[in-house]
C-alpha cells in the first residue's frame, strides 16, 4: 500500500487534497480511518453504521480541504467531522443502543493506566476516574469529543437539560477532588 | 507531540474494547496526534470493508462542477471551496427559484383578475419568498455540506450573511420582476421589502436560539393570520399602513442589530444553530 512510505506529513497531505490530489486523500484514509474507525465504534457498535460514517468523514475532507486550518491538528479535525456525521446519522434512525465503553470493569487503574493518564491529563485522569459512570459519560462527550451539550445529548440519548446539569455537578466534582489531591 | 507512545498491547486492547473508559480516553487523544501510534493501530484493527468504503468514497469524489451562482462568485475573486460553500446552499436550487418564480406569477394573475383583493395576496405571497429562502439556506436535515460547515472553523456568521445575502437578492429581484405587470398603485411593489426584509432580520438573529426554518414557519403563519384577520374585517391592506411599516422598520433594525451583535467573534468549532 505504501502509506506509511509517503513522506508528507498531514498537513501537506490535506493541502494536496484541497488542490484536487486524490491520492492524497487516499493516503489520509490510509492512515487515518482505523483509529477513527475504532473510536466511532467506540461510540456506536454498529460496524456498518460506522462505514457509512467515515465513507462521509472523507468525502467531507475532499469538498472541504481548504477549509482546514493550517494551525490545527488534521486527526482532531477529522474526529470532530466524524463524530458529527455520526449523531447526525443516529438522530435519523431510532431507537439507538449507545454502548459507551465499558465501566472500569471494577478494576483498580493499573501503572500503566496512571502512566497514560500522567502523560495526557495529569491529576485530571485520576480525578476523572472519581467520577460516577453517568457523569463521565457526560465529560467524556462534552470535554474529550469536543460536543456540544445538544450534540451530546443526541449521542448519549439523553435529554440536553441532564447533560447540562451533569456536566455542572461532574465540574463540581473534579474541581473538589482536584483541590483536595493540591493538598 | 510528546516522546511518550501507548504500547502496542495496551493499543491493541484498546482495539478490542477491553480497557476502561478513562484509558480509552486518554489513548484517543493521543491518538488524534500520533503517526506512529495511528500506524500500529492500522496494524491492528483487521476488520473488512476498508477497501470497499474507499471505492464508495472515490465514487462521491468525482469532480463536482460548480453551479452558476459558484461560477460567479468564482469569477469575483472567491476560492472555489468557498465558492461551493457558499453556492451550495440548498435554497439556490433551480427547483427552488422555479417554486418562487412560479407562485409569484400565480400571485400576480390572481392580482389581475381579482382586483384589490388579488393586490393583497401578492402582497401576502411576496414576502414569504425571501423569508422561506433564508430558513432553508442553512440546516442540518437539508444542507450536504452540513457536518463539514460545522467542524471547520470558518466563520458560520459570514456563511450565514453570504447565503442569506446570495437567497435574497435572486428571490427580490423575482418579485419585484413579478410585480411589474401588476395593475396596481406604483408602491405596490415596493411596499413588502420592508415587511420582508425585517422577517429575514428577525430569522438570522434568532438563528442564536432556534432552527430559521421554525422561526420562518412561525413568521409566515402570523403573517397569514394577520391579513385573514384584516381581509375579514374588510381591510385587506391593513399589514401596510404607515404605522405598520414603522413598526417593520423598528423590528429590522432591532433584529439586525442583535444579529451583527453576535459578530465574527463565533467564528469557532461548534454550533451554528
Amino acid at each position: 500500500m505504501g502509506h506509511a512510505d509517503d513522506p508528507r506529513d498531514d498537513r501537506a497531505l490535506v493541502t494536496a487534497v484541497a488542490e484536487g490530489d486524490s491520492g492524497a486523500l487516499r493516503v489520509l484514509y490510509l492512515r487515518h480511518s482505523p483509529w477513527l474507525s475504532v473510536r466511532l465504534r467506540g461510540r456506536c457498535n454498529d460496524r456498518d453504521l460506522v462505514n457509512d460514517v467515515l465513507q462521509d468523514t472523507f468525502v467531507a475532507v475532499w469538498r472541504g480541504a481548504d477549509r482546514f486550518r493550517e494551525d490545527g491538528s488534521v486527526g482532531a479535525w477529522l474526529w470532530g467531522i466524524g463524530i458529527r456525521r455520526l449523531i447526525s446519522r443516529l438522530r435519523r434512525r431510532s431507537p439507538v443502543t449507545m454502548p459507551l465503553r465499558d465501566l472500569d470493569q471494577g478494576k483498580e487503574p493499573a501503572a500503566e493506566d496512571t502512566v497514560l493518564l500522567g502523560v495526557e491529563y495529569g491529576d485530571m485522569g485520576a480525578a476523572l476516574a472519581s467520577l460516577s459512570p453517568e457523569l463521565r459519560a457526560v465529560m467524556q462527550a462534552t470535554v474529550l469529543d469536543g460536543l456540544t451539550a445538544k450534540e451530546a445529548a443526541q449521542l448519549l440519548g439523553i435529554p440536553v437539560g441532564t447533560v447540562k446539569t451533569r456536566a455542572m455537578r461532574a465540574r463540581v466534582q473534579l474541581r473538589d477532588s482536584l483541590a483536595e489531591g493540591a493538598l | 507531540m510528546t516522546d511518550w507512545h501507548a504500547s502496542d498491547a495496551r493499543l491493541r486492547a484498546w482495539v478490542a474494547g477491553e480497557i476502561g473508559s478513562i484509558e480509552a480516553a486518554s489513548i484517543e487523544q493521543h491518538l488524534s496526534g500520533c503517526g506512529r501510534c495511528q500506524a500500529v493501530v492500522a496494524d491492528v484493527d483487521d476488520v473488512g470493508g476498508r477497501d470497499e468504503v474507499w471505492l464508495a468514497i472515490r465514487d462521491r469524489i468525482e469532480p463536482q462542477p460548480l453551479n452558476l451562482v459558484g461560477r460567479i462568485l468564482a469569477r469575483f475573486g472567491m476560492t472555489p471551496g468557498n465558492a461551493l460553500l457558499v453556492s451550495s446552499v440548498p435554497s439556490l436550487s433551480g427547483a427552488w427559484l422555479l417554486g418562487v418564480g412560479f407562485s409569484l406569477v400565480f400571485a400576480v394573475v390572481a392580482a389581475n383578475v381579482a382586483g384589490p383583493r388579488g393586490v393583497a395576496v401578492f402582497l401576502l405571497l411576496a414576502p414569504l419568498a425571501p423569508l422561506i429562502g433564508v430558513a432553508f439556506a442553512f440546516g442540518a436535515e437539508i444542507d450536504p455540506l452540513y457536518e463539514l460547515t460545522l467542524s471547520t472553523p470558518y466563520s458560520k456568521f459570514r456563511l450565514l450573511l453570504w447565503r442569506s445575502c446570495l437567497v435574497i437578492t435572486t428571490t427580490i429581484p423575482l418579485a419585484m420582476l413579478a410585480a411589474i405587470p401588476l395593475d396596481s398603485p406604483w408602491w405596490v411593489a415596493a411596499a413588502w421589502l420592508l415587511p420582508a426584509t425585517a422577517f429575514c432580520a428577525v430569522t438570522l438573529a434568532a438563528t442564536k436560539w432556534v432552527e430559521p426554518q421554525i422561526t420562518a414557519l412561525a413568521i409566515s403563519v402570523a403573517w397569514i393570520l394577520a391579513h385573514a384577520v384584516a381581509a375579514w374585517r374588510g381591510d385587506p391592506l391593513a399589514a401596510f399602513s404607515a404605522a405598520a411599516m414603522i413598526a417593520y422598520a423598528v423590528v429590522g433594525i432591532a433584529a439586525a442589530t442583535v444579529f451583527l451583535g453576535r459578530g465574527p467573534a463565533e467564528t469557532f468549532h461548534g454550533r451554528l444553530l
